[in-house]
C-alpha cells in the first residue's frame, strides 16, 4: 500500500552576506548608525530581490497561516526563539523580517536546531578564525570544510526528527533552509516536498531533472 | 585539437584529470542516460566517483578488518602497481565526459595505515566536482529559460500582426522564423542589455521576473562557487557573528 505523504513546502535559501555584515556591524557597536528597525537601505541587493521573489511566490500559495508551522535553519530549540528572530530581523535580515511577518499572520514558529550542534559550529569557526599564518590557515580551512559538512549532516538529521515530532495533525510545514543543507532529500521519505523558487541542488545531477 | 581543460588538479599519482566537454553535453541525453543507469546499473555512474572519494576518505575504516601484518604484506606486494579506471561517455564518437582515475593501491593503503587522510586533496576534489555540477545546472536552467522565451517568440510569429520588436529581431538575424534564437543572440541582451526595454514591454511580467531571478541566482551561486580562502574567512566571520547573537539570546532563557 502506498504511504500517504503529507505536503511540505521547502524554501532553499542563500544566506545573505549583506545581512551577516549588518549583524557584524551590530556586534561592533555601530548599531545606532546603521539600523533603523526593518530595512536599512532602499537599495535592493540580489539577495533582497530573492527574498521579494520568495515572498511573492509564497503569497500566491494562499497558505492557511494559522495551520502553518515554520522551521528555519540557525534557530535553536530554546524557548527564546521569538526573541532571536526579532533580534535578527532588527539587524535588517530579509530572511528573518519575512519570518516575523509570517508569525504576525498567525503562523507558528518552531525552534528547529540543536543548540549544542550550533555551538559546535561556533567552536569550529573559532578554531578557523584563530589561525593566523597562511600555512596553518590553509590546513585549518580544509579541515573546517570537511568537519562542517559532517556537522551539517548531523544537524539535518536533528532537524528532520524535529519536524516529524513537532508537526501537529492538519498542519502544513514550511521549511527555510540554506542551499548547502541536504535535508530535502531526507524529508522525501515522509513528505511530498514542494519547492518554492528554483531548487539548486549543488550535488545532485539527478535532482534537477526531477525538479 | 583543443587542450583538455583540467578540472581536477589533484596529485596525479592518485587522481588524473577529469574532463568534461561542456559544449557537447546535451542535457536531454544526460537525462536519458541517468534514467537508464538508474534502472540497469544502480550502483554505477555517480557511485563510481563516490566510491573513489570514500576510498580516500574512509580508507582506514574500510581496511580495518585487515591486520597490520597483512596490510604491510599487501603494501609490499603491490609496490609499483597501479589501477586505471576509465569512465567515458561518447555521443556519436565524440567524447562528452571522461573520468580517468589512476589509483596506486599501495599508497592508499599506506595512508590508511598511517591514518592520514589527505583532507586538502579530498576537499579540492570534492569542490571541483561541485563546480562541475553547478556548471551543468546553470546550463540546464539557461536552456529551460531560453526554451520558454522561444515559445513566446513562436506564438508571436504565428499571430497575424507580428509585433515590430519581433520583426526587428528577425531582420537582424537574431531569431529565425521558428522563433529560435540564432548564433550570437543572447538572453542577457534581452533581459538586461540593449533590448531590455522592448523585451520588457512585450513579455509577460512573470517571465521577466523568472529570468531575473535565474540570472541573480546563478550570479550568487557562482560567487559562492568561486570563493577563495579570503572570502571564506570573511563568510566565517559573519557566520560567527550571527551565531554569537543566537547563542547569546539562547543563554538569556
Amino acid at each position: 500500500m502506498m504511504k500517504d505523504l503529507r505536503r511540505l513546502i521547502y524554501v532553499p535559501i542563500l544566506h545573505a552576506r549583506e545581512d551577516s555584515g549588518r549583524i557584524a556591524s551590530i556586534l561592533h557597536g555601530n548599531e545606532k548608525n546603521d539600523i533603523k528597525r526593518g530595512r536599512i537601505d532602499k537599495e535592493l541587493s540580489a539577495v533582497d530581490e530573492m527574498w521579494e521573489g520568495i515572498a511573492a511566490k509564497i503569497e500566491e500559495l494562499n497558505l492557511p497561516w494559522n495551520q502553518t508551522r515554520i522551521y528555519q535553519d540557525g534557530v535553536p530549540v530554546c524557548g527564546n526563539e521569538l526573541e532571536i528572530i526579532t533580534r535578527l530581523a532588527e539587524s535588517g535580515s530579509p530572511n528573518f523580517l519575512f519570518i516575523l511577518d509570517l508569525i504576525q499572520k498567525k503562523a507558528k514558529f518552531e525552534g528547529t536546531e540543536n543548540i549544542d550542534l550550533l555551538i559546535r559550529e561556533y567552536d569550529l569557526l573559532n578554531k578557523l578564525l584563530m589561525k593566523n599564518s597562511d600555512k596553518d590557515r590553509k590546513e585549518t580551512i580544509a579541515e573546517y570544510q570537511v568537519k562542517s559538512r559532517e556537522l551539517l549532516t548531523v544537524r539535518d538529521k536533528f532537524i528532520l526528527k524535529r519536524i516529524t515530532s513537532t508537526l501537529q495533525k492538519g498542519e502544513l510545514p514550511i521549511v527555510f533552509m540554506g542551499v548547502m543543507h541536504l535535508l530535502d532529500k531526507m524529508l522525501e521519505t515522509d513528505f511530498l516536498v514542494s519547492y518554492v523558487i528554483y531548487r539548486l541542488p549543488f550535488r545532485s545531477i539527478g535532482a534537477i531533472y526531477n525538479a | 585539437m583543443p587542450q583538455k581543460p583540467s578540472l581536477l588538479r589533484a596529485n596525479p599519482i592518485l587522481f588524473s584529470p577529469l574532463y568534461l566537454n561542456a559544449e557537447k553535453v546535451s542535457t536531454e541525453k544526460l537525462l536519458a542516460l541517468y534514467r537508464v543507469a538508474n534502472l540497469f546499473f544502480p550502483q554505477a555512474g555517480s557511485g563510481l566517483v563516490k566510491t573513489i572519494l570514500d576510498m580516500e576518505k574512509h580508507g582506514e575504516r574500510l581496511s580495518v578488518d585487515c591486520s597490520p601484518e597483512e596490510r604491510r604484506k599487501l603494501i609490499r606486494e603491490m609496490k609499483g602497481m597501479s589501477m586505471d579506471i576509465q569512465y567515458a561517455l561518447s555521443d556519436e564518437g565524440q567524447k562528452m565526459m571522461e573520468i580517468s582515475i589512476r589509483i596506486v593501491p599501495s599508497e592508499v593503503l599506506e595512508r590508511a595505515q598511517q591514518g592520514t587522510t589527505d583532507l586538502i586533496q579530498y576537499q579540492k576534489l570534492s569542490d571541483d566536482l561541485d563546480k562541475l555540477i553547478v556548471k551543468l545546472i546553470v546550463k540546464e536552467i539557461r536552456r529551460r529559460f531560453t526554451r520558454k522565451v522561444m515559445d513566446y517568440f513562436q506564438t508571436f510569429l504565428k499571430n497575424k500582426q507580428v509585433p515590430s520588436f519581433i520583426t526587428q529581431l528577425l531582420d537582424m538575424g537574431w531569431i529565425n522564423r521558428k522563433g529560435q534564437l540564432l548564433k550570437g543572440s543572447s538572453i542577457d541582451d534581452l533581459l538586461t542589455g540593449k533590448y531590455h526595454e522592448q523585451f520588457e514591454r512585450l513579455m509577460p511580467e512573470e517571465l521577466l521576473q523568472e529570468g531575473m531571478q535565474i540570472r541573480e541566482t546563478i550570479k550568487t551561486c557562482f560567487a559562492i562557487g568561486q570563493d577563495n580562502a579570503d572570502s571564506l574567512i570573511q563568510d566565517a566571520k559573519k557566520r560567527h557573528a550571527l551565531l554569537e547573537i543566537v547563542i547569546r539570546e539562547t543563554k538569556k532563557q
